[in-house]
């Protein structure tokens, strides 16, 4: 291009200019920087769930697969009584891995946040130690632990107190429980820590100088305004565990398979594509709906204390 | 008339490692008064709030509250409330919640704790507020939430952490004149820890001058301002020129001295001055010397010359150069009708009063 009259450009109504100042703005740098993520999230987060949910309205024969839209598939999940079993059991298992995994990695989190009062970052990365190795290997671990001739058993028998190695250890609900509820230690106490952190130790002081001794002092103050932490905690070990099958595959046994595991068996041996999409859909529905009540139950009474 | 002590501190220490924070601190406060604990941040008067509140512990000495030694009496259980610094406000709880915080232990009737906590919220003039949230609140606000929290619980002795310093200026002279009107009312002692000298001048019956972890003076605003027991207490507060003198002659209760700039003067003599003290420091208040145009040096009268002078508003302040004295003399003017700014280079003649003139350390 070649020199143009400064009078020119300033009267030319340029029909560029908009689209120069849109390039430049700030929205314009938001998207492209996120773009990225969001192309992987809609590849790998949105097409599946689409797809997922649209399978669970058709129907499938052997290689056939019908795109007429039915609720059959929804039907089936819902009152078949084997299917009801490991949905109720998965919600229970992932309930009570969460109540204890929050239970013990409470305490340890208020440890390091109120009592340590240097290197709390070597606590924490010490914390996070055992979880360097593969999660495959920590649920074997549980299995050589928990096992008819494991490390549990042959130290009781060795110690004189059973006869017998105790056979209801392993492969059952229980198994699944206590190795989830170790996996997902450290992600509960993080969360905990800190929220715990961030109370302001003045707020302490002061419900101690209104009158309130230790124990009623967690419970109104520190208890309530950690609750943030807890909910996170929470939530984090919930959904995933929920849909958990590779612990059920291997310390599970046949009484402690959940519901992810019958997901697996229709998306592979049983070849029932829509009828694994509509256990999916549901389960998702379900965790969905306690994950809300849940954080809004919690929210609650948090503000209810006094 | 003797009122009763209802603190009393006796010989408190507390260390830190090799930090005394405080050291050796003896100190009476009398029931009903308003007390405050004045110094530069570090000297160690919120570590003696803190002994009294029972948020730690004396590392010698005790502090004794109406007459009780709270030697392991744990903070909860002390006959005192706080208000803190940055306020702590329960940050999940609504205004009436935080103020109703401490009433719990007493299981009011509903009607009953309502209406004890409108009274509270009226006393600061937050009436009708119960139902705010806390982080709805302006900083004055919830300041007047701190301070009804605490008042509602009927405290002893109520503890005031430097509770104006996060307010700005004019919100926290507002606030020194209504802290003062509600203790009169209340009839709570109040001990205030502050490191502003206006504040503690407004406010007190008797300020507790600290520095370095000891109480330098006790003494009511008068009298600190008027008769300061040490160079630092007389610098800390207020403005002081300070001036050398060469002791002439001493007798019980008059000192004689050579001061550099203004002559021979006589001063009455204070027990701060030791009996053989040879060189001694007079202080002088700026507003307790006078200026005039013109050379008249004579009796209390010298001749110098302007080299500054700051405009103030009310007032104005002149620098005037002494012979014989290295600093320049700060004189302290009001701005009455009457004043016609000097420029600088003047010569003017300062006068002063002996019985101004203050002996120190």
């Amino acid at each position: 291009m070649t020199s143009i009259p400064a009078e020119k450009v300033a009267t030319d109504p340029s029909p560029a200019r908009p689209r120069t100042a849109w390039r430049s703005s700030d929205a314009a740098k938001g998207l492209t920087l996120i773009s990225p993520p969001v192309l992987f999230a809609i590849a790998l987060l949105a097409i599946p769930i689409i797809s997922t949910f649209t399978y669970s309205f058709w129907t499938q024969d052997y290689l056939v697969v019908d795109t007429t839209i039915t609720f059959a598939n929804y039907y089936q999940a819902w009152t078949e009584p084997i299917y009801r079993l490991l949905m109720t059991r998965s919600v229970v298992v992932s309930a009570l891995v969460t109540v204890i995994t929050v239970l013990l990695a409470y305490p340890m989190a208020y440890f390091v946040a109120f009592h340590v009062r240097e290197r709390q970052a070597l606590w924490l990365f010490l914390i996070t130690i055992p979880f360097w190795t593969s999660y495959l290997l920590r649920v074997f671990t549980w299995k050589v632990i928990l096992g008819f001739n494991g490390v549990l058993n042959s130290g009781l028998i060795w110690l004189g107190l059973i006869e017998e190695p105790l056979d209801f250890l392993l492969y059952n609900a229980s198994a699944v429980i206590i190795t989830l509820a170790h996996a997902w230690a450290a992600f509960a106490i993080l969360p905990i820590y800190v929220s715990l952190r961030k109370i302001d130790r003045s707020l302490l002081e002061a419900a101690t100088d209104l009158g309130d001794g230790p124990i009623r002092r967690f419970w109104r103050i520190t208890l309530p305004l950690s609750m943030p932490g807890i909910i996170g905690a929470a939530l984090i070990i919930f959904i995933p565990t929920v849909s958990d099958y590779v612990t059920p595959a291997l310390v599970g046994g046949p009484d402690g398979l959940m519901i992810a595991n019958m997901i697996q068996v229709q998306f592979g041996k049983a070849n029932n594509w829509p009828l694994g999409s509509a256990l999916a859909v549901s389960a998702m529905l379900i965790v969905t709906i306690l994950s809300l009540t849940f954080v809004i139950g919690a929210r609650r009474f948090a503000r209810s204390a006094r | 008339m003797t009122v009763p002590n209802i603190i009393e501190i006796n010989g408190v220490s507390r260390h830190f490692g090799p930090v005394r924070a405080l050291d050796g601190v003896d100190m009476q406060i009398r029931e009903g008064e308003f007390f405050s604990l004045l110094g530069p941040s570090g000297c160690g008067k919120t570590t003696l709030l803190r002994l009294i509140a029972g948020f730690d512990d004396p590392t010698a000495g005790e502090v004794l509250i109406a007459g009780e030694a709270m030697t392991g009496v744990p903070a909860n259980l002390r006959p005192t409330n706080m208000v803190f610094q940055n306020y702590a406000i329960f940050p999940h709880l609504n205004v009436g919640r935080n103020v109703a915080y401490g009433l719990r232990k007493l299981r009011l009737a509903p009607d009953e704790l309502k209406s004890r906590v409108s009274s509270a919220l009226e006393m600061v003039d937050l009436t009708g507020l119960e139902d705010r949230g806390a982080e709805e609140l302006s900083g004055g606000q919830r300041q007047r939430v701190a301070l009804a929290r605490a008042l509602i619980m009927r405290p002893k002795v109520l503890l005031l952490d430097e509770p104006l310093s996060a307010l700005d200026k004019k919100l926290r002279e507002q606030m020194q004149i209504e802290l003062r009107r509600l203790q009169r009312s209340v009839g709570i002692t109040f001990i205030l820890v502050t490191h502003d000298q206006h504040e503690a001048l407004t406010m007190s019956d008797r300020i507790a001058v600290m520095f370095e972890g000891k109480v330098d003076q006790i003494a009511s605003p008068n009298e600190l301002y008027e008769r300061p027991a040490s160079r630092a207490v007389a610098g800390f507060i207020g403005g002081m020129n300070f001036i050398d003198a060469a002791v002439k002659k001493k007798t019980a209760n008059q000192i004689t001295a050579e001061a550099a700039g203004l002559g021979t003067v006589v001063v009455a003599s204070e027990d701060n001055v030791s009996d053989d003290a040879s060189e001694i420091v007079l202080g002088i208040r700026p507003e307790r010397l006078s200026i005039s145009t013109g050379k008249k040096a004579g009796k209390n009268r010298v001749v110098g010359t302007i080299s500054d002078a700051a405009f103030f508003g009310e007032v104005t302040h002149y620098y005037v150069d002494l012979p014989g004295r290295q600093e320049p003399l700060a004189v302290s003017v009001s701005n009455s009708a009457e004043h016609e700014t000097l420029p600088a280079g003047a010569k003017v003649t300062i006068g002063f009063d002996p019985k101004s003139l203050v002996p120190l350390d």
